[in-house]
């Protein structure tokens, strides 16, 4: 049984954002005006628009547009200048390299080196990989990572909260499809180093931290009161000093990106060799030391608050928080599981007084999840034909964990889903003991071919609304041709 | 031999319909008091101008609401058929084959009679803890004492007599009651609260009216999306605390195919086993069911979805719907919804609100929340129906578009029972007819609005 973080600590982590740029000495003082006025305009506006926006230089902006772009690269040099330090900085343009080549190195920078090739190596396999399945994993991540992230105990409170749900929800959906692309489509052209197959990731990455970090100072404590008030955060046992896009969250959303992609690739009946698995996770173990999730500021910040040395925190094998092989990260995932996904307990009027939960609070913890989860089935619906539009549903209820229907209420499914569930599964052995079933042999298939038809609708509905959407590779003018084509 | 009629708005009749050990009786003397109740309900939130008192005077309805009594009378007139067993489940008959009905029919009966008739107890048991937990509170929010009151469960230690005492003693077995305190009756208290502010809001329409022209009953009753909304709440309120109450009762009917033919199954491999091989029947029959249970597991999906999109329905006065398929609207050029109710986020033009203005729109947000929580549908009823009914989330997905969508059906007024057949069931006699609208046995009343409204 694999060793993971123990249960006090994540609770722990729930009280950490990200300690590089919320501890910074600033954010209370001089610029707290210029950041409020940026968390206003990301809620208006979308981090999507406002970084191309910023990396326009609009000309003779106004001296609070100016303010508020100074604050933001400051956010941003802060981020830059870490990963720097941490050896996996952005590629310097003209500049001296990050690593010494022509000198002779020492011990420590050749282990450095080493392990730096080695995450480019991997980094280079996933992207690879992700080009071969792409239209597969973003099906994995809409129609399953992200409905199982709403059937959380905490987290979909405060997506509700940070913005309309479904205004707020087409960014976010717009916004994750772009992130996901610009990191794991490979950098075209000679231009680019090969050492450095991550140089859009870092970029993607330190703008999803700045956006992450404005939400949590724009979910002040009176934010919050009034989300409550509007019915919109369940509060909860300990639920009160929780900080929102907390580091459990974090990690428990990065963790959706390997272990609930590798889940739904073999539903689909893809699959794929140890060293290709490894190779992915290890490409989004980096991701998430760009986004500061579980590095050494988060450690420094958790010993800090529980008084714990390394070892007792991090199980054996691990270096930071982030689950070092696919057997730790399925098995971490599998902890975050049984502890945000509380099954619902029926009423079977044997329960006793006091032993089951009073309806109505039932109603609020379970609420957010469910808006959010009707204003993305909306959205993907949006994108079929009137024949189809049952489609997205019936592939969400399918990818989910019974207990994720029953939280997010989508239901049973028919007759046919029924019969497909119930269908006989092949028995493979293993050794002389050991047996695994595999997906259907012909479900497996149909359930592949049906989700990549779903994303590549859902994907040409978002090309096509022109809501600056665009993926890499894609030149405008193709994009203007498609919008035309409508 | 008879005995003296009782109020049927008052404690003594509610505990006589409760301890009625006659299911049959319990289920006519039930959808009776429900009907009743929909009535004075009716009446405590709209005063002169409810539906009765404009039936009588020969006014057209124009606006009426259904309250969450009137869907309980006729949701009881439905499952009355299969608590008295004497036919087959409606659609049953329909789903069989014309040429094998007489063979199968008697066959149909055995089953759903099986295992000392668990259909009917369940049903029965399940129906009586909803009526003790909704009549009650219904009765403490007329109580002359509490007119003026917030509606809520009394605190400990309160001088307020508490109305849930009866309902935890009544409801109880085996010295456990069957209903929780914070998790049910709570959310009743916060459903009939509801409909006290609808009755306020009407008073509230009444007083501006009577002010500004003069006249209170200028117009007829308002189509005010507040106490439209209000009434709404209420209704989904305590229909997701009678859906979480019946939800064993509810497991308990549609397993009950498959758990037979699982035990018959059992008995015969086990007797099989004794005769073949040698095994003790009762050894056999410890470890079969084990053996059977993925098969029975699959069985019990197969089933529940068989039985939701085929056999059950819900009878109301002039259609019948079946839980298996999507609420149809009521008539084709008419919106799915009723226009106070079609866009729950609008809080604009909410009517007179008076000084409840910022309870109102918290309830207005807080239903909206709600529905959208229950409610995976989209426009037009599509998606209402349900797959499994056991699950609560089905359920739920169907009822709270069947509250919606058929509120002002007026229809839902109508009396299951002839006056002849009402009389009876109050004196403790079975009726001459069943009030069963699949048989058509409802009689619409007398209503000009068939000639001049339509």
């Amino acid at each position: 049984m694999e060793e993971v973080i123990a249960e006090r600590f994540l609770q722990q982590l729930r009280t950490i954002g990200d300690p590089l740029l919320d501890d910074r000495g600033g954010a209370g003082g001089a610029d707290v005006r210029a950041e409020l006025a940026y968390i206003e305009e990301v809620r208006e506006r979308g981090i999507v628009d406002l970084a191309d926006r910023v990396e326009a230089h609009a000309p003779a902006a106004p001296s609070a547009t100016k303010q508020r772009e100074e604050y933001i690269k400051e956010l941003r040099r802060a981020v830059r200048g870490r990963l720097a330090l941490d050896g996996t900085g952005p590629p310097r343009a003209g500049g001296p390299p990050p690593i010494a080549l022509f000198r002779p190195p020492d011990a420590g920078e050749a282990r450095r080196r080493a392990r730096l090739a080695a995450d480019a190596e991997a980094f280079r396999e996933a992207q690879e990989l992700f080009g071969r399945y792409s239209t597969e994993i973003s099906a994995a991540l809409l129609l399953a990572a992200l409905p199982q992230t709403y059937a959380t105990r905490w987290g979909p409170s405060v997506l509700v909260a940070t913005g309309g749900l479904v205004t707020g929800l087409r960014r976010r959906i717009r916004g994750t499809a772009q992130f996901l692309m610009r990191v794991m489509t490979a950098p075209e052209g000679a231009a680019r180093s090969p050492r450095e197959p991550w140089a859009d990731a870092v970029s993607a990455a330190v703008e999803l931290r700045v956006l992450h970090h404005s939400i949590r100072t724009g979910l002040s404590p009176q934010a919050r009161r009034k989300a409550r008030k509007l019915g919109l955060v369940a509060p909860g046992p300990g639920e009160g000093h929780d900080v929102p896009l907390n580091q459990e969250d974090l990690l428990g959303t990065l963790l959706t990106f390997t272990v609930t992609v590798f889940e739904v690739l073999e539903q689909f009946g893809i699959t794929w060799t140890r060293d290709e698995q490894e190779a992915y996770l290890r490409a989004w173990d980096k991701v998430g030391a760009f986004l500061g999730i579980g590095d050494a500021d988060v450690m420094a910040k958790l010993q800090q608050k529980t008084g714990a040395e390394d070892k007792e925190i991090l199980p054996p094998g691990w270096t930071t928080l982030r689950p070092p092989t696919v057997a730790a990260a399925r098995a971490m995932m599998a902890a975050f599981r049984e502890r945000h996904w509380i099954p619902i307990e029926p009423w079977t009027g044997r329960n006793g007084p006091g032993a089951s939960s009073p309806l109505s609070a039932e109603w609020e913890s379970l609420r957010p999840g469910r808006l959010l989860t009707s204003a993305l089935l909306e959205e993907l619906a949006a994108a079929m034909t009137p024949r189809t539009r049952l489609l997205p549903s019936i592939l969400m209820r399918t990818l989910a964990p019974p207990v994720v229907r029953d939280r997010l209420a989508l239901g049973a499914g028919g007759m046919l889903q029924a019969l497909a569930d119930g269908m006989p599964r092949r028995r493979v052995r293993q050794d002389g003991f050991t047996v695994v079933t595999p997906t259907a042999t012909f479900a497996a298939p149909a359930l592949r071919q049906t989700a990549n038809y779903v994303v590549r609708k859902t994907f040409l509905h978002f090309l096509q609304d022109g809501e600056h959407f665009s993926l890499p590779g894609f030149t405008p003018e193709w994009q203007s041709d498609l919008l035309a084509a409508r | 031999m008879t005995t003296a009629t009782v109020d049927i708005a008052s404690k003594t009749w509610l505990r006589k319909v409760a301890g009625l050990e006659e299911s049959d009786l319990r289920g006519h003397a039930v959808a009776l008091t429900y009907y009743e109740y929909s009535h004075l309900l009716d009446e405590y939130i709209w005063g002169e101008w409810n539906v009765r008192a404009r039936t009588r005077q020969r006014r057209p309805l124009r606006h009426t609401n259904a309250n969450w009594f009137n869907f309980a009378t006729w949701a009881t007139a439905t499952i009355n058929r299969d608590i008295r067993h004497k036919a087959p489940p409606f659609r049953a008959q329909r789903v069989l084959p014309t040429s094998l009905r007489p063979r199968l029919t008697p066959a149909l009966m055995g089953i759903t009679a099986a295992d000392g008739q668990r259909i009917s107890r369940a049903l029965s048991w399940g129906q009586r803890l909803v009526f003790l937990s909704a009549t009650h509170a219904f009765l403490a929010l007329r109580d002359p004492e509490r007119r003026n009151a917030q509606f809520a469960i009394p605190s400990n230690g309160s001088a307020e007599s508490d109305w849930t005492g009866d309902i935890l003693a009544l409801s109880g077995w085996d010295g456990r009651p069957s209903l929780d305190r914070a998790r049910h009756l709570q959310v009743i208290a916060d459903a009939f609260e509801c409909y006290r502010k609808a009755h306020l809001l009407v008073e509230e329409e009444r007083r501006v009216r009577q002010a500004t022209r003069g006249d209170w009953d200028w117009g007829g009753p308002p189509a005010s999306k507040a106490i439209a909304r209000e009434i709404l709440l209420g209704n989904l309120l305590i229909t997701a605390v009678e859906q979480d109450v019946v939800d064993a009762a509810v497991r308990q009917v549609i397993d009950h195919v498959p758990t037979l033919a699982t035990a018959a199954a059992t008995a015969k491999l086990s007797s099989w086993a004794e005769s073949l091989l040698g095994v003790p029947r009762q050894v056999a029959a410890m470890q079969v069911p084990q053996w059977l249970a993925p098969t029975r597991q699959r069985a019990n999906e197969l089933w529940a979805r068989f039985m939701t999109d085929q056999i059950l329905i819900m009878n109301l006065p002039a259609e019948t719907l079946r839980l298996g398929r999507d609420i149809p609207a009521r008539r084709a050029s008419y919106s799915y919804f009723p226009r106070e109710l079609a866009d729950l986020g609008d809080l604009n033009d909410l009517g007179q609100l008076g000084a409840l203005e910022d309870v109102v729109k918290k309830d207005c947000k807080a239903l909206d929340l709600k529905v959208s929580a229950f409610d995976r549908s989209w426009r037009g009823g599509r998606g209402t129906g349900a797959w499994d009914w056991r699950r609560y989330d089905d359920r739920m997905n169907w009822a709270v578009n069947l509250l919606r969508s058929r509120q002002q059906d007026p229809t839902l007024f109508w009396a299951p029972y002839r006056d002849e057949d009402a009389r009876a069931i109050r004196d403790g006699c079975l009726p001459r007819s069943d009030g069963d609208p699949a048989n058509y046995e409802i009689v619409a009343p007398v209503d000009g609005s068939a000639i001049w409204s339509e």
